[in-house]
């Protein structure tokens, strides 16, 4: 049974939080996330929140008292924005490292410079190699069954690691929407009831030492295995979407989702919230003829690289829209990575990088279009990693 | 696919743009139909321009974009008109709701409507809820003019969210309004080049190693077109204290210059810059500022 609401991405993620019982919740308020932190401090106020809100000064507060929390084996959780995850940096990294399964929203921001406060995954694409398991979904429904969906990867025994579920600032957090959400006995049975550590615990009557100096052999284990839970959380994160499918009636593709590929020649590559205007872009361009498909990525890390082989290594071409710049490379963070995850095929896929929607900027079914005949293009001329980036800007239309 | 329904609204910070947004987007829900409503606020400030997009569809909705073609415009704030285009992008056939309390036959409207419904919200608002905040009245006054949701779903959400005189505010609007078919309308206004400014990299200009892309030259804003009333100086009360000068928050009033401290004859307000907030009205004496209804321009 569900109920039909209408929700902003904000509200769909408090919700999907609050359905998870968590213990403890500890958020410092920032710009687009602010509503986060309003809905979950309204439910405390109304009793409907198990968890004990905690009030902190800043967001390194916010991310250290829940690891003080989960190392005592609360369930956990917070949400956070650019800046706030900047000042986030220092116990972001610690988090992985000490395998609590924190889950954190990330309510993606531009970061500044120049001075914004719109939509754009620069902030969490950055910190992509922290060890965080990272998730960028679509629409709000897609926010609130990942939410769930994150505590499951993240206190899965094979996993024990914290996971972001990150989504556009403005485009998902602001717009509202109808989402179907799930009642509390069907969350209480999909989720273990409680988080229960015994690889890492503050209890008096146990005592262990926790994150002491740690010599460089020492040092290599804990990453060994970090890397090692990372990549098992491959597979888990496909249970986690198959078990929710089969208990909701919805399921979101694991770490990607693939659209009207099966006979495509080409393709475009999407992350978040632009997905679905590429969707439609790729619908038109089939009723003209040109066999396009569309790539999701959902799981940035772990990184679907399996997966993403095997979708695009018969392709004549595609292209990646990226809402981010990975300086230095010149192009988007995605796009990089496709290239690193396709040259062990022995020959070049074309491919085209676009950059476009930064600064919260539209992305809209024209700019889609037009990438999509740029992509076409490009892979007649065959079109490789050396074409320039296609700045994708001043999209007006639809 | 064609989407079914595309709407934009127009308002200022403070006016229940967005809140109003949300409401329709309930209703739809609510009567089975798919629906979603995005916001863009450049500055989250009372008085600043805001927008926000609908769409009501059979069909779950899949982009998550701005709207650009809208069947329907809903214009909160007539004098918004003075900074925003607010007809941009309106296709043949396509509806202006628009609070005001001119006939809707002398509006100057653009190519592209068909049909505009006129109603005074501001007057409304104030008579039913005592303050000037006209959302749920154009809500009423959208639902008369478009037929796109059910005014009773609107009128029972209003309440939910605003108070049960909010309700009676929606019927009011619902009632009140006056229609007018423009006989220019039906022809489509200009589409857009489908085209973005896409450009390879290599066809930016070249700038100097240290010369930054944006912002060379000194972004002004001018905050005077968010304002919605006008502050109105009388000499005769005024003593020439200052506290107008001191409290206003942007020092968009001052001393007439060449006209010492403490004169009679002393201030001006710069209308560049003045938001029309009141604080000179609420912080004066003498009660020297008055506020008065912004007007629009011919």
């Amino acid at each position: 049974m569900t109920t039909v609401q209408v929700l902003s991405g904000n509200q769909a993620a408090a919700i999907g939080a609050k359905l998870c019982r968590p213990d403890v919740i500890a958020a410092y308020p920032i710009t687009p996330q602010t509503p986060i932190v309003e809905h979950l401090a309204q439910m405390a106020a109304d009793g409907e929140l198990t968890a004990s809100l905690c009030e902190v000064e800043s967001e390194h507060s916010a991310l250290s008292v829940l690891q003080g929390a989960a190392l005592t084996g609360c369930r956990t959780f917070t949400a956070t924005s650019s800046q706030g995850l900047s000042l986030m940096y220092e116990p972001y990294f610690r988090t992985p490292t000490l395998r609590l399964p924190i889950v954190m929203v990330i309510v993606n921001r531009e970061m500044i410079s120049p001075q914004t406060v719109w939509g754009g995954p620069q902030d969490s694409l950055t910190l992509r190699d922290a060890g965080w398991v990272q998730l960028y979904v679509e629409d709000n429904q897609e926010i609130l069954d990942t939410v769930i969906q994150a505590f499951r990867i993240a206190e899965d025994r094979r996993v024990l690691l914290p996971v972001n579920v990150c989504y556009d600032g403005f485009y998902l957090s602001h717009m509202t929407e109808r989402v179907d959400v799930p009642d509390q006995s069907d969350v209480d049975d999909y989720l273990p009831s409680s988080y229960e550590p015994e690889h890492i615990l503050l209890d008096p009557e146990r005592p262990m030492s926790v994150d002491p100096l740690t010599p460089g052999a020492l040092l290599t284990e804990y990453r060994r295995k970090q890397v090692l839970a990372m990549s098992r959380a491959a597979q888990v994160i496909k249970e986690a979407d198959a078990s929710f499918g089969r208990k909701f009636g919805r399921h979101w593709g694991g770490p990607v989702s693939a659209y009207r590929l099966a006979d495509a020649e080409f393709a475009l590559v999407t992350l978040g919230s632009m997905t679905g205007a590429a969707r439609v872009a790729v619908d038109e361009a089939r009723d003209r003829g040109v066999p396009v498909g569309l790539v999701k990525v959902r799981s940035v890390r772990p990184w679907p690289a399996t997966e993403l082989f095997r979708l695009l290594k018969d392709l004549r071409g595609f292209g990646v829209v990226d809402r981010n710049v990975s300086f230095g490379w010149g192009t988007g963070i995605i796009h990089q990575e496709l290239r690193a995850t396709l040259s062990d095929l022995g020959r070049p896929v074309p491919s085209v990088a676009f950059v476009g929607g930064l600064g919260g900027e539209d992305l809209t079914v024209d700019l889609m279009t037009k990438a999509v005949r740029t992509v076409v293009e490009a892979s007649r001329r065959g079109g490789t990693a050396t074409c320039p980036t296609v700045w994708l800007s001043g999209g007006r239309g639809r | 696919m064609p989407l079914a329904k595309e709407l934009r609204l127009h308002g200022r910070g403070g006016q229940g743009t967005v809140k109003a947004s949300e409401i329709i987007v309930h209703s739809a829900v609510r009567q089975g139909l798919y629906a979603n409503s995005i916001p863009y606020f450049g500055f989250e400030r009372r008085g600043a321009p805001v927008s926000a997009f609908v769409r009501i569809s059979g069909e779950p909705i899949r982009p998550k974009t701005q709207v650009y073609h809208p069947n329907c415009v809903v214009v909160l704030d007539e004098t918004l008109m003075n900074a925003v285009d607010v007809f941009e992008g309106m296709p043949g056939g396509s509806v202006l709701v628009l609070n005001t309390k001119r006939e809707p036959s002398l509006l100057p409207v653009k190519a592209g409507v068909t049909s505009v419904a006129a109603v005074d919200a501001t007057g409304i608002s104030l008579d039913v809820l005592g303050r000037a905040v006209p959302n749920t009245v154009m809500l009423g006054a959208f639902c008369r003019a478009t037929g796109w949701v059910v005014v009773s779903d609107v009128a029972e959400r209003a309440a939910q969210a605003f108070g049960p005189s909010n309700a009676k505010a929606v019927m009011r609007g619902y009632d009140a309004v006056r229609t007018f078919s423009p006989r220019s309308g039906g022809s489509a206004a200009a589409r857009p080049s489908e085209d973005g400014d896409t450009a390879s990299i290599d066809e930016w200009p070249e700038t100097g190693p240290h010369e930054a892309p944006v912002g060379t030259e000194l972004y002004v804003l001018e905050t005077g077109e968010w304002r919605s009333h006008r502050p109105v100086w009388q000499a005769e009360a005024c003593n020439g204290c200052g506290v107008c000068v001191v409290s206003c928050p942007v020092g968009a009033v001052s001393f007439n210059a060449g006209v010492p401290p403490r004169s009679r004859r002393g201030v001006a307000v710069d209308l560049t810059y003045c938001k029309g907030c009141g604080i000179c009205v609420t912080e004066c004496p003498r009660d020297a500022f008055s506020l008065v209804e912004e007007g629009v321009r011919a």
